[in-house]
């Protein structure tokens, strides 16, 4: 089924500040035929990410950030602050490349230089839109280090390197526990040597 | 840092409907020393999930789930209909094992036997509270089949089931494209050999 299987009744914005919050009546396609009855559906409405794994294809080390982060904070997490690869949302009229190789540079200090699309998916579907590009881009981790990011816009990341074996580690522990850098470390675990051939 | 470096100035309701969002402002520690200026995140409250991968180790198939998901059609993705693992809310008072054997009951209609709990994350820790707890529970694929959920929630929701070789490359291919089934789907593929000795 498609687009065209589904039909939208009303649509009323809740919120529109940092993200827009619609709620949605719509009715769509069953599969056995017919049709659902009208559903209430309230959907977060934010931009598309692009997301970057950080990764030097000599060294085999990849370069990862921690920084503050509201949403674990609200959770009562004894630990906001989370390991992540890096991330950013797409500006209007910014190519997803583009803004990988830009905010690769603003968050870890390193210039990209072959960069690979792996694969774009939903972080949370069943209630908002946003949609992340995941790409590897390979850096030399030798300079990697220190305070990144930009302080105006409440950026304060640090940069630090890790192997991959570790990284695997650090998701087992629960040490990394967002889903974009989860996916982006279990890629590259599968990937790593084929990936290493085809860069080197 | 932990929970300590964190100084919440304030905490405001904006919506609170099927999806809550507060706003907060707040200041935390540098890594460089000192505080940040005053910082305003708004943040969407976090319900707990229980998402389960139903795989058969026998077989060495996993079973899927095909369904109409909000997210990919506010954001005008030609086919917002998604494959996907089992997830569903974690209800107050109901545990997060508890609820993984009655969600892939309710979906899939099959029955489980061994539940083994993998790794806690959040969707997207910048802007939401929610929190996923990911397990994988044994199943028999050879009795999934046919259209499922619970029709007073406007469930509609079909079964297939596909090789753990076939799912990767549906993760590859983009055809399942949310972070969960990718999480997943990428642990099967990386644990399956020794996830097959355990439960032989």
């Amino acid at each position: 089924m498609d687009r065209d299987d589904v039909i939208v009744e009303s649509t009323q914005t809740l919120h529109d500040g940092f993200f827009r919050m619609d709620h949605l009546h719509l009715r769509h396609r069953l599969f056995d035929g017919g049709w659902s009855p009208v559903l209430s559906r309230e959907i977060m409405l934010r931009a598309p990410v692009a997301a970057v794994i950080p990764y030097d294809p000599v060294a085999d080390k990849v370069v990862l950030l921690e920084q503050f982060r509201g949403g674990m904070y609200l959770a009562g997490d004894a630990h906001p602050w989370s390991i992540e690869i890096v991330a950013g949302i797409i500006e209007p009229g910014e190519s997803a490349e583009d803004m990988a190789r830009r905010e690769t540079l603003e968050e870890t200090g390193c210039t990209v230089a072959r960069l690979e699309k792996i694969i774009d998916f939903y972080p949370s579907p069943g209630g908002c839109s946003e949609f992340v590009s995941l790409f590897c881009g390979e850096v030399s981790s030798a300079g990697a280090g220190g305070v990144h990011g930009v302080p105006a816009e409440g950026e304060d990341i640090r940069v630090f390197t890790q192997s991959i074996d570790k990284m695997m580690d650090l998701v087992a522990s629960g040490a990394i526990d967002n889903s974009i850098g989860i996916i982006g470390v279990q890629w590259l675990a599968t990937n790593r040597n084929t990936l290493r051939k085809r860069w080197s | 840092m932990n929970r300590n470096d964190v100084a919440l100035e304030t905490r405001k309701t904006l919506l609170d409907g099927f999806i809550s969002i507060d706003r907060l402002h707040l200041r935390h520690r540098l890594f460089a020393g000192g505080w940040t200026g005053l910082l305003q995140r708004e943040v969407k409250l976090g319900g707990k999930v229980a998402a389960v991968i139903p795989y058969d180790p026998v077989r060495d198939e996993l079973v899927l789930i095909e369904q109409f998901r909000i997210g990919p059609f506010a954001a005008d993705d030609p086919e917002p209909w998604l494959t996907e693992i089992v997830a569903g809310m974690i209800e107050p008072g109901e545990n997060a094992a508890e609820m993984a054997r009655r969600e892939t009951q309710e979906e899939t209609g099959c029955a489980i036997g061994r539940l083994e709990k993998i790794m806690d994350f959040y969707s997207t820790p910048g802007g939401s509270a929610q929190r996923i707890a990911l397990f994988c529970a044994e199943v028999q694929a050879a009795s999934a089949h046919g259209i499922h959920g619970l029709a007073v929630e406007g469930e509609d929701i079909r079964v297939l089931t596909k090789s753990t070789d076939e799912a990767l490359a549906m993760v590859q291919s983009g055809t399942i494209r949310n972070a969960i089934s990718i999480i997943g789907v990428q642990w099967l593929a990386l644990n399956r050999d020794a996830l097959r000795r355990r439960w032989a």
